[in-house]
C-alpha cells in the first residue's frame, strides 16, 4: 500500500477481531480495532482525512452496526462501511444495502472476498474525500472575492453575455470585463464551462447575483 | 396345605376381579359421550365373561319414563334394546323393586318375577338395585345353572352397578345438554387438538432454536480461524516472511480452534446427560407414538401411511426423547417430500424389522426422491433443500443415532420416492426381558 489508508474493525468477538487485522497488516493496511461501535464513535477524529473504512460486525450489544453506519453518515467526512456478519441476517442485509453500504461480506470470508471489498471502500472513501476536499478549497475561493466580483460571478454563470451583466448592475462593459477576468483568475478555472461547474458545486443560485431589476424583468 | 391354596385360588380371583373393575372403570371416564354406551356394553361382557355367567343386564328408565337397557348374553346378542322388543328378562325386571342385593343359589329363591318366564332359563342370579334402590332399575347377572356365588362376586357386581350407573347419568345429563354446552365440549376437544399442536411445534422450533445458536457459536471461532490462517500464510509467502506475525497467528488459531471444540463439547455433553435415561424401548411403540403427535400433520397434508412391524421384534437401548426426535424428522421430511407432488399417491410407509443384531427402521416416501449430489451431503450440517431450511435436522439425526451406536442412511427407492434408514443395536437377548418403557 503505497498510499495511507485506515481500516477500523469493529467486532465485539476479540478473536474474529484481531485476525482480521492480523489479515489486514499482512496484506499491508493500516488496521485499528474496536470492541464495540461506541469506542470507535468516542475517538477523535484526525484532522487530515486519510481514505477510511470500517468494517463492522452487525449484530453486537448495544449500538449495532447498522446504528452505527447511520452515525458514521451524518461526520464531516464520512468513512466508508463495509459490513461483516453471520450467515442468515437476510433482512438485515436488506436494510444496510438501502443505508448505502458499499458491500456486506458473510463470515467467515475469503480474502478476496475481502480485498476486493476494501478496494472498492477506499476508492468510495478517497472519492468522498477528494470531492469534500474540492469544495473546500471552491469555498475559501469564493470567500476571497470581492461582493463586486461575486455579483459578477453569478451573473456570468447565469448565462448573461457582458452587455447585459453591465446593464444589470449600471456598469460599464469595460467593468464587467475587467471584474470577470479577476473571478476567472481567482477561482482558478480554466474556461466559463469550468466556472459553470464550480458554481454548480458550490451550490450559488442563478439568480444570486441579480438586482431586483432583472429579476422584475425575468418575471414580467 | 388344600386349604392355603384354595384361599389362594380365591386371593387371586378376587385381585383378577379387581383388576377388572379398575380397566372398567377407567374405560368408562375416558370414554367421550359417543362411546359410552359401547363402553357399556363391553363392561357387562368382561364381568359376564369373568364371573362365568350367561346373561348380564342392565336397565333403567331414563326422563322420558321409557326403559332402557343393555343386555350380554353368552350366546351372543348384545347391545341397547327398548322395552318395545320384548326381552322376557327386562319385563321380569320391569316389576322388581329392590332395596338390597338379592343373591339367589338356585330356582326356588329366585323372585317369581324372575322365575315364571320359562324361556328365560335362569337358575341363579345377583340382582342389585341401582344407587342403592334410590333410582328405579337393576344390574343382573344371571346363569342357567344353580350356583353358590362368592361374596367377591357380589361385591363385584355391586361395584360395576354403581359404576354403570354413573355412566347412565353421565349418558342423560349428557344427552339433554342444550346447545351451549355442546358447544363447549366442542371447544374443549379443540384445546385439546391445540396442546397437541402446540407440543409438536414446540419440538420443531426448540430444534431450530438450538441449530440456530450452535451456528452462530462455532461461525465466530471459525471465522478467527480461517482468517488467521490467511494471515499466517500471508506473512510467510514473502521474500522475507514475517515468522513472528506468523507465529502469532498461529497462536490464536490454536487458541480459537480450542474456542470451537468448546462449542461442540458443551452441545455433546448436552446429549450426554441424558445418558442415564437410556431404557429398553421398543421400535414400534416409539413409532406409534410419533405417528400419533405427527397424525394431524399427516391428515392436513393428505398423507396416507402405512406402518408394517415385525412382530416380536428386539428391543433397543435409548433415549426415548431423542430417538423420537430423530423419527419425528425423518417423518415430517418425509410428509413435505410427498405433499409437494403433483399427482400420484402421497404414501408414507414405515417399516421397522430385526436383521443382523440391529433394528432398522426404514422411512419410505413417494415423493421425487433425492438428487444423487444431493445425497452425499445430506447429512452434513447447514446443507439444506428446503428454502427456508437450517440444515440441522438431519445432521442433529445423525449425531443422535451415532451417539446411540446406530447409524442412519439415506437413499432412493428402486420406484418412486426416497428411503432413511435408521439402524440401531439389538440389546442381548438376555437384557431383552428388562422393563420397556412406553
Amino acid at each position: 500500500m503505497s498510499e495511507d489508508v485506515k481500516v477500523c474493525v469493529v467486532d465485539d468477538d476479540e478473536g474474529v477481531r484481531n485476525a482480521i487485522s492480523r489479515l489486514l497488516k499482512a496484506a499491508g493496511y493500516r488496521a485499528c480495532t474496536y470492541a464495540s461501535a461506541q469506542a470507535l464513535l468516542s475517538e477523535p477524529r484526525p484532522a487530515d482525512a486519510v481514505p477510511t473504512v470500517v468494517l463492522t460486525d452487525l449484530r453486537m450489544p448495544g449500538i449495532d452496526g447498522i446504528a452505527l453506519a447511520e452515525q458514521l453518515a451524518c461526520e464531516a467526512v464520512p468513512p466508508a462501511v463495509v459490513f461483516l456478519s453471520a450467515h442468515g441476517d437476510v433482512a438485515a442485509t436488506v436494510r444496510a444495502m438501502k443505508d448505502g453500504a458499499v458491500d456486506f461480506l458473510e463470515k467467515p470470508v475469503r480474502e478476496d472476498d475481502l480485498f476486493e471489498a476494501l478496494g472498492r471502500a477506499v476508492a468510495r472513501s478517497r472519492e468522498q474525500i477528494v470531492h469534500l476536499q474540492g469544495l473546500r478549497d471552491l469555498r475559501e475561493k469564493v470567500a476571497k472575492l470581492t461582493p463586486r466580483e461575486r455579483q459578477v460571478f453569478a451573473l456570468v454563470v447565469s448565462g448573461l453575455i457582458n452587455k447585459e451583466a453591465a446593464w444589470e448592475l449600471g456598469i460599464s462593459e469595460k467593468t464587467i470585463k475587467v471584474h470577470r477576468a479577476r473571478v476567472v483568475e481567482k477561482m482558478g478555472a480554466r474556461s466559463l464551462p469550468d466556472l459553470v461547474r464550480m458554481a454548480g458545486r458550490l451550490a450559488i443560485p442563478l439568480d444570486a447575483g441579480i438586482p431586483p431589476r432583472a429579476q422584475a424583468r425575468a418575471a414580467g | 396345605m388344600q386349604a392355603v391354596s384354595g384361599n389362594q385360588a380365591q386371593r387371586s380371583e378376587s385381585s383378577r376381579l379387581f383388576a377388572l373393575l379398575q380397566r372398567i372403570s377407567s374405560e368408562l371416564i375416558r370414554s367421550a359421550q359417543g362411546e359410552l354406551a359401547r363402553a357399556i356394553d363391553g363392561a357387562l361382557a368382561d364381568m359376564g365373561q369373568a364371573l362365568s355367567a350367561d346373561r348380564a343386564l342392565i336397565a333403567t328408565r331414563d326422563a322420558n319414563g321409557n326403559v332402557v337397557q343393555y343386555a350380554w348374553h353368552r350366546n351372543g346378542t348384545n347391545g341397547r334394546r327398548s322395552t318395545s322388543d320384548g326381552d322376557p328378562l327386562d319385563l321380569a325386571l320391569g316389576g322388581l323393586q329392590l332395596e338390597d342385593t338379592l343373591v339367589c343359589d338356585n330356582r326356588k329363591r329366585l323372585p317369581v318375577t324372575l322365575r315364571a318366564p320359562k324361556q328365560l332359563k335362569i337358575s341363579s342370579a345377583i340382582v342389585v338395585p341401582l344407587n342403592g334402590g334410590k333410582t328405579e332399575g337393576v344390574l343382573a347377572l344371571a346363569a342357567k345353572s344353580p350356583r353358590s356365588w362368592r361374596p367377591d362376586a357380589v361385591a363385584a357386581t355391586e361395584r360395576l352397578a354403581d359404576l354403570l350407573s354413573a355412566g347412565l347419568e353421565r349418558m342423560a345429563t349428557q344427552s339433554s345438554l342444550g346447545k351451549e354446552q355442546a358447544k363447549r365440549v366442542h371447544a374443549e376437544a379443540e384445546t385439546l387438538k391445540l396442546r397437541d399442536q402446540l407440543a409438536h411445534a414446540g419440538r420443531v422450533s426448540m430444534l431450530g432454536e438450538l441449530a440456530a445458536s450452535l451456528a452462530h457459536e462455532l461461525n465466530q471461532p471459525l471465522t478467527a480461524i480461517y482468517t488467521n490462517a490467511q494471515a499466517a500464510q500471508r506473512f510467510l509467502d514473502r521474500s522475507r516472511p514475517d515468522l513472528s506475525e506468523a507465529l502469532n497467528a498461529l497462536h490464536d488459531l490454536g487458541q480459537d480452534c480450542r474456542r470451537a471444540g468448546d462449542v461442540l463439547g458443551r452441545l455433546r455433553q448436552m446429549f450426554r446427560r441424558h445418558e442415564t435415561e437410556r431404557v429398553p424401548l421398543g421400535a414400534g411403540v416409539l413409532v406409534e407414538h410419533v405417528l400419533m403427535l405427527l397424525h394431524e400433520d399427516a391428515v392436513a397434508r393428505g398423507v396416507e401411511i402405512k406402518l408394517d412391524v415385525e412382530p416380536d421384534l428386539p428391543l433397543v437401548r435409548g433415549d426415548r426423547v431423542q430417538l423420537e426426535q430423530v423419527l419425528m424428522n425423518l417423518l415430517v421430511n418425509a410428509f413435505e417430500a410427498v405433499a409437494g407432488i403433483p399427482s400420484g399417491p402421497k404414501q408414507v410407509t414405515v417399516r421397522a424389522y430385526a436383521r443382523d443384531g440391529f433394528v432398522e427402521v426404514a422411512v419410505l416416501d413417494s415423493g421425487k426422491g433425492i438428487a444423487r449430489n444431493e445425497l452425499e451431503r445430506i447429512f452434513e450440517p447447514f446443507f439444506t433443500r428446503k428454502p427456508n431450511g437450517m440444515g440441522m435436522g438431519l445432521a442433529i439425526c445423525r449425531t443422535i443415532v451415532e451417539a446411540h451406536g446406530g447409524r442412519i442412511s439415506a437413499d432412493n427407492r428402486s420406484e418412486r420416492g426416497a428411503v432413511f434408514e435408521l439402524s440401531l443395536p439389538a440389546l442381548p437377548a438376555a437384557d431383552q426381558s428388562e422393563g420397556v418403557e412406553s
